[in-house]
């Protein structure tokens, strides 16, 4: 983008050179609002579309803006929560399509080799393996190291629920001999601290005390002042994936956005556990349509 | 300390075992370890992931409903200065990264073995 607007200013240049200096000034003037206005839509749209973060299988009403440590605050789709869960789960909603399974598993014969030994595991984004290659993921050296097929039902940002939900639909497809699940407490947290806070996504999350110390983007900020801090852009983001120099920048750049971030645009709110847990799960069994807080 | 000794997740992971082994299956649970996601600035509270917080309630959930557990954060302990290393090298591999797996599925390995 950049070098298409230096080349517009140079043919700009060229082909005014015997204009007056006001029409000149006029014309690099509109070039570069324009350039400004082509980087800012293209980013926006980066952002809203970011292919990492967002995807079909996340299904909700409304963009919420999240915090990646990477790239700043975007927009996106919420992560499935609990009352959707409720709803795959009580109308039947075809999970394969919902959430897309980053594993198209063929379904197994219903008989067994000699000596098979089937492993499903359930679990989040780590067993899933995000951001990494599918041969590089624990799963797939484990299936070759083993020599027994593993069949992976994690979906990342999801918790413990939806690995019950996934369970009971897919055992008598696969099988198992073994049921694995790779716990990682963040979505469970997260997922209750959501509940609670009404934070829309947990910003930043730390230990405090007793509890833990949550600092959501106030909605009051305005979208304007969050794009432009936030470290560091798309563009830049990609552009500098392959420098050392802008990787060194990115991380400057991050460094100064938490310093600026934290003083002046973070809302803190306090989450205890001990007392939050109990607080969302009043009145609340573990069957069916009861997910539903 | 707080998470499982909730009704959420370790009622979640109970009844998940109940149904598998009535169905003749065996559940077992690992704990990931926060080395394989780990960053420096992140939303996520590694830093009180097991043992500090969750991780002996835990383990007390798993041994009282007899499930198999592998806590993999006390095994990566050794191996998490090498994987946070290659963590700060690439850009996008923070999240997950191809040298805290390989680890993974050598400790996972014998675990699953055993079950």
């Amino acid at each position: 983008m950049i070098d298409v607007s230096v080349v517009c200013i140079l043919v700009f240049l060229w082909k005014t050179r015997k204009t007056g200096r006001r029409e000149l000034y006029f014309g690099i003037a509109a070039i570069l609002i324009f350039s400004f206005l082509s980087l800012f839509v293209t980013e926006l749209i980066l952002r809203v579309y970011y292919v990492d973060n967002l995807s079909d299988s996340r299904i909700g009403r409304k963009f919420v803006r999240h915090y990646n440590t990477d790239v700043g605050i975007m927009l996106h789709k919420p992560m499935p929560g609990r009352e959707k869960l409720a709803e795959f789960y009580s109308n039947g909603v075809n999970l394969e399509k919902a959430f897309q399974l980053r594993d198209q598993h063929v379904v197994p014969s219903p008989e067994k080799e000699e000596g098979e030994k089937r492993i499903v595991w359930l679990g989040d984004s780590m067993t899933e393996g995000a951001q990494v290659s599918n041969e590089e993921r624990f799963l797939s050296l484990l299936e070759k190291s083993t020599g027994q097929p593993h069949y992976s039902l994690a979906v990342g940002g999801t918790s413990t629920d939806f690995a019950k939900v996934m369970i009971d639909r897919y055992y008598d497809v696969f099988k198992p001999d073994i049921v694995i699940l790779g716990f990682y407490p963040l979505n469970d947290y997260e997922e209750f601290g959501r509940q609670y806070s009404d934070c829309g996504f947990a910003s930043l999350f730390e230990p405090d005390g007793d509890g833990f110390r949550y600092a959501c983007v106030e909605n009051k900020k305005s979208l304007f002042y969050s794009f432009f801090l936030q470290p560091p852009n798309m563009l830049f983001h990609y552009a500098a994936y392959w420098t050392v120099l802008g990787n060194v920048l990115i991380e400057a750049r991050k460094e100064l956005y938490f310093r600026i971030a934290e003083k002046y645009y973070y809302k803190p709110s306090y989450f205890h556990p001990a007392r939050d847990f109990k607080k969302l799960f009043e009145n609340n069994d573990l069957k069916g349509d009861v997910f539903i807080f | 300390m707080y998470l499982s000794s909730e009704k959420a997740v370790c009622s979640m992971v109970s009844e998940i075992n109940k149904d598998v082994t009535a169905k003749g299956g065996l559940f077992a649970v690992v704990m990931i370890p926060y080395v394989l996601g780990d960053r420096k600035y992140s939303s996520e509270p590694f830093d009180v992931y097991p043992p500090q917080y969750c991780g002996n309630a835990f383990v007390d959930c798993m041994s009282r409903n007899e499930i198999p557990f592998l806590n993999l954060h006390e095994a990566f302990d050794d191996a998490s200065l090498d994987v946070n290393d290659k963590n700060t090298v690439f850009l996008f591999d923070r999240h997950f990264n191809a040298g805290g797996h390989e680890k993974a599925a050598e400790l996972l390995f014998a675990f699953e073995r055993n079950c």
